[in-house]
């Protein structure tokens, strides 16, 4: 069930006036919210239903022995236990094959006739997702984040909460299982700041992102031999703005349907394209993973800042585990190492100018500029289907002949204005919401529904899946 | 164990003005009705594509009457206005390539 669909809205709609009218049974307004998560998931594969569920019990399970144990030893070792079956399981359904293919590619180099037999099994959708929030759950409260274990519906909730189930954001376990707990006050519902990011993610989503993808990416991707050097770097930048707006769109429309039920989720994007330098590009994209692998891998299971060798290592194998994290493919890996590499040489820059931190205007613009030409350059490995594909589209930035033929006004409009748009004011949004807030809700809800007409009749028919549904 | 957290990722819904559930529950409604009466269409086509069965079926005479009827109050016009300019948008979309 994908978010701009009537589908979705009609489910919605259900649930909002289900959750609030039970706002006063807080556990029934609990088995609700489970209820429609679960309706919701089994609408992409039902046969996974099984798999969530058992993923909120083996938590739940880790998560009771390591609070039961008191020895620091033991319960490093149920910690560890509980981490490595939840990877086990995420290892399964999403590397499995990966890692047959790579073995066999290395038997057949050694000259061996023998191979490690491949899998037929579906990768359920989001499991990248509710492994991660297991995997926080267990570890917060190794940390003593949390207080006590999580009620097992509580649990339950936050690993298949709807809004985050298929593609996050990421959201902490000590910072949303507070929220189950908590009473739903009926009184305080956020709803003009909601309608705006709702409105403003199907925007991003149907017109800008599956333009984008349709009328100058995925030609460029599928055969880049044809293009010449313009048209292949309109492209990338094409590709940049298209993973943004749809990944971003589908976050805020997240973050709005969750505002709607009484839940926050963290930000996920913050403008990344205007960031000054890798380590700022890392504060503004995909904000709740780049903060999952800093809290849980970064800092807790490598230790984190700890010597300029075992941090720049540590930098490294995050970002390496980040790009793998992405899907199963040694071009995810390779993304991950380029942005692990340059990571570590601009921290090693920044240690050397420590005493110089403020850069001037012109400095700026040129961080910025080179920034964001870096980024679509670790693009191309992540938007190639393999290295011969990635290989191809990076060779045709030798055609510098070749004539520009996808830079039509629409595309040339759809670039660069999406690209402006990351330099408008940070308080955007606020300041939208104080313009929309003076009007009377029933027009309020008219203009959404008004907005949400115009963009299905605006965007091309059908609606693609959120890229980041594959991971 | 004792390892401090960093600070949590921005929450940009803690400074959302808020109303109480009534006027919430106006607000969606109201959102949820111009969107079906504006998109009837899209309601007939979605019934339409429903799997068939006596649910949908009932689901279907009631997306018809529905269409029907906002085509007489002329609500519909409006989507059928805004697909029209669609159109005339596709066509210079297509022919700026």
């Amino acid at each position: 069930m994908l978010f701009p669909t009537l589908n979705f809205g009609l489910f919605f709609l259900v649930v909002f006036f289900g959750v609030w009218l039970a706002a006063r049974w807080p556990e029934l307004r609990v088995w609700l919210l489970i209820g429609a998560s679960y309706f919701f998931y089994a609408f992409w594969d039902w046969r996974f239903m099984a798999l969530l569920f058992g993923s909120s019990v083996l938590n739940y399970v880790g998560g009771r022995t390591i609070d039961a144990l008191e020895a620091p030893t033991a319960r490093k070792l149920a910690l560890i236990a509980t981490v490595t079956l939840n990877l086990c399981v995420l290892g399964f359904f999403k590397y499995f094959n990966f890692f047959a293919d790579s073995f066999n590619s290395l038997l057949f180099a050694l000259g061996s006739v023998h191979e490690v037999p491949y899998l037929d099994v579906a990768l359920p959708v989001g499991i990248s997702f509710f492994t991660f929030h297991g995997i926080s759950y267990v570890a917060d409260l190794y940390r003593g984040a949390l207080a006590r274990p999580a009620p097992f519906a509580h649990l339950m909730l936050y690993i298949s909460f709807f809004p985050q189930l298929v593609a996050g954001p990421i959201v902490r376990a000590s910072f949303f299982l507070p929220q189950i707990a908590a009473r739903p006050d009926p009184q305080a519902i956020a709803v003009t700041r909601p309608f705006l990011l709702i409105a403003g993610g199907l925007f991003k989503k149907v017109v800008i992102a599956n333009y984008l993808a349709t009328d100058l990416v995925d030609g460029a991707f599928f055969d880049p031999t044809s293009l010449g050097a313009g048209d292949l770097l309109l492209a990338i930048y094409g590709y940049a703005l298209q993973i943004y707006c749809d990944f971003s769109a589908y976050t805020d429309i997240a973050i709005g349907v969750a505002a709607l039920l009484g839940f926050r989720f963290p930000q996920n994007f913050n403008q990344p394209y205007r960031a000054l330098g890798l380590q700022d590009f890392w504060h503004r994209w995909h904000i709740s993973l780049s903060t999952w692998l800093r809290d849980y891998l970064y800092i807790l299971a490598l230790g984190g800042n700890t010597g300029d060798r075992r941090l720049y290592r540590n930098l490294m194998v995050t970002m390496l585990l980040g790009g793998l994290w992405h899907g199963a493919r040694w071009t995810f890996v390779t993304w991950g190492a380029l942005h692990g590499f340059a990571l570590v040489i601009e921290r090693a820059i920044r240690e050397r100018f420590r005493d110089r931190p403020h850069l001037g205007p012109l400095a700026r613009i040129v961080a910025t500029v080179a920034t964001f030409h870096f980024v679509c350059l670790t693009w191309v490995f992540f938007r190639a289907p393999d290295f011969e594909h990635a290989f191809l589209y990076l060779e045709g930035f030798t055609r510098l002949s070749a004539p520009i033929t996808l830079a039509s006004p629409f595309v040339l409009l759809l670039v660069f204005g999406t690209l402006a748009a990351q330099f408008l004011p940070v308080d955007r949004v606020e300041r939208l919401e104080a313009l929309l807030a003076r009007a009377p809700m029933l027009l309020q809800g008219a203009l959404l529904g008004l907005a949400i007409v115009t963009i299905d009749s605006f965007g091309p028919a059908g609606v693609a899946p959120f890229i980041y549904f594959q991971f | 164990m004792s390892m401090p957290l960093p600070p949590s990722p921005i929450d940009i819904m803690a400074s959302a003005k808020t109303v109480p559930f009534r006027r919430a529950a106006a607000a969606v409604l109201a959102a949820g009705v111009v969107s079906l009466c504006l998109g009837s269409q899209a309601l007939l086509d979605w019934a339409s594509a429903l799997p068939i069965n006596r649910a949908s079926d009932a689901v279907l005479v009631g997306a018809t009457t529905w269409h029907e009827a906002m085509e007489r109050v002329e609500f519909s016009a409006v989507a059928e206005e805004l697909r029209a300019r669609f159109r005339g948008f596709e066509k210079w979309r297509t022919e700026s390539r």
